[in-house]
């Protein structure tokens, strides 16, 4: 079949448009999404920060990710938090800062750990199913 | 009649490798909160594709170092420590400088302002992203999630996600920037034709 240069450019470009779109589709179809839950959960939760620490415990949450869990003890214990948002089209939540102590001071950075595992993901994207203890804790990079 | 040449055409092997850094710095700092989409890939490869590696070395090295400097200047590579960074900088410059080296090979038959030719720079750039992702993967668990104790397979179902995105942005950077430098590159020179000469051809 014969297309001119024209046409091959423009059927050239929607093929890019189609491919990428679906490529992001599918990158956002892979995020981990927490379930809406019918019924609360229980969570812990300590935050060990530079000489002082909080604990929060919720036997009936629906808060399931570890970011909405320490945003609900940050409401509940009146402790100040600070994030920063991801753009799309992989959106995440990073914290900067929990009760004044923020990211840098002393070389220290905020790290979370679920049952003890270091958590490899966003805040936003660590999905709790319940019983977890989430540890966030204020300290230089293990390898610093 | 003479042949009609744009200036823009005229442009040396140095002013495009200079505007490709330019493009993969400036592509790579805006797009800073936007996870994956840069412009990196796209102009180390077409630099190897249209200029040649030696080129491709210059571009990818330059923009991987001017826009490393100045993250980490901002701070933003402070929470992983000074050893884990070193690390990661090496598998990122070395990747970038593979992906610069694809282009130069693809470069080989020359690459022209035309449709199939932006066709199949954007083809390479695909195995191009993924053997870059998987490399850089390696090193982030080496340095990052390893001492943390995550692992390998953890790391690399978390990062198809992001090589998708990856994959979107080589597919839409690559054939755009393909486009205008392509354009930009300087038109291939052909010699005059002899002049006919009268008389009977020459017969074998």
């Amino acid at each position: 079949m014969f297309l001119t240069e024209r046409a091959r450019a423009i059927l050239f470009t929607a093929a890019v448009v189609v491919i990428a779109t679906s490529l992001i589709l599918a990158a956002q179809a892979f995020q981990p999404r927490p379930p809406t839950l019918l019924g609360g959960i229980t969570l812990s939760l300590v935050i060990e920060g530079p000489g002082w620490t909080i604990t929060h415990q919720n036997n009936d949450t629906v808060n399931n990710t570890v970011f909405l869990f320490l945003l609900e003890a940050a409401r509940t214990r009146h402790f100040t938090l600070e994030w920063e948002n991801y753009s799309p089209p992989l959106s995440a939540v990073f914290i900067i800062a929990i009760n004044g102590a923020r990211n840098g001071d002393a070389h220290q950075y905020w790290q979370f750990w679920v049952n003890s595992v270091y958590g490899p993901t966003a805040a936003d994207l660590a999905v709790l199913r319940g019983g977890e203890t989430v540890l966030w804790k204020f300290d230089v990079s293990e390898e610093g | 009649m003479a042949a009609r040449r744009s200036r823009f055409r005229k442009l040396t092997k140095l002013d495009l490798a200079f505007l490709l850094i330019l493009g993969g710095v400036a592509g790579r700092l805006l797009l800073l909160r936007v996870a994956n989409v840069e412009t990196v890939l796209a102009v180390s490869m077409l630099a190897g594709a249209l200029l040649g590696w030696r080129h491709a070395l210059l571009v990818s090295i330059s923009v991987m170092g001017i826009t490393d400097g100045v993250i980490y200047a901002m701070g933003l590579g402070d929470p992983f420590g000074f050893l884990p960074i070193l690390g990661i900088t090496a598998f990122t410059w070395s990747g970038m400088l593979f992906v610069g080296l694809i282009g130069a090979v693809s470069g080989r038959r020359r690459v022209l302002f035309t449709t199939r030719s932006m066709a199949a720079l954007t083809m390479i750039s695909i195995p191009a992203t993924i053997l870059y992702d998987v490399w850089t993967a390696f090193g982030e668990w080496m340095f990052l999630a390893a001492p943390r104790g995550v692992p390998i397979e953890v790391v690399y179902f978390m990062q198809i996600p992001f090589t998708l995105v990856h994959l979107a942005s080589s597919i839409v950077f690559v054939p755009l920037f393909g486009s205008i430098f392509s354009w930009l590159s300087p038109a291939p020179e052909y010699l005059p034709l002899p002049e006919a000469s009268e008389g009977e051809p020459s017969r074998p």
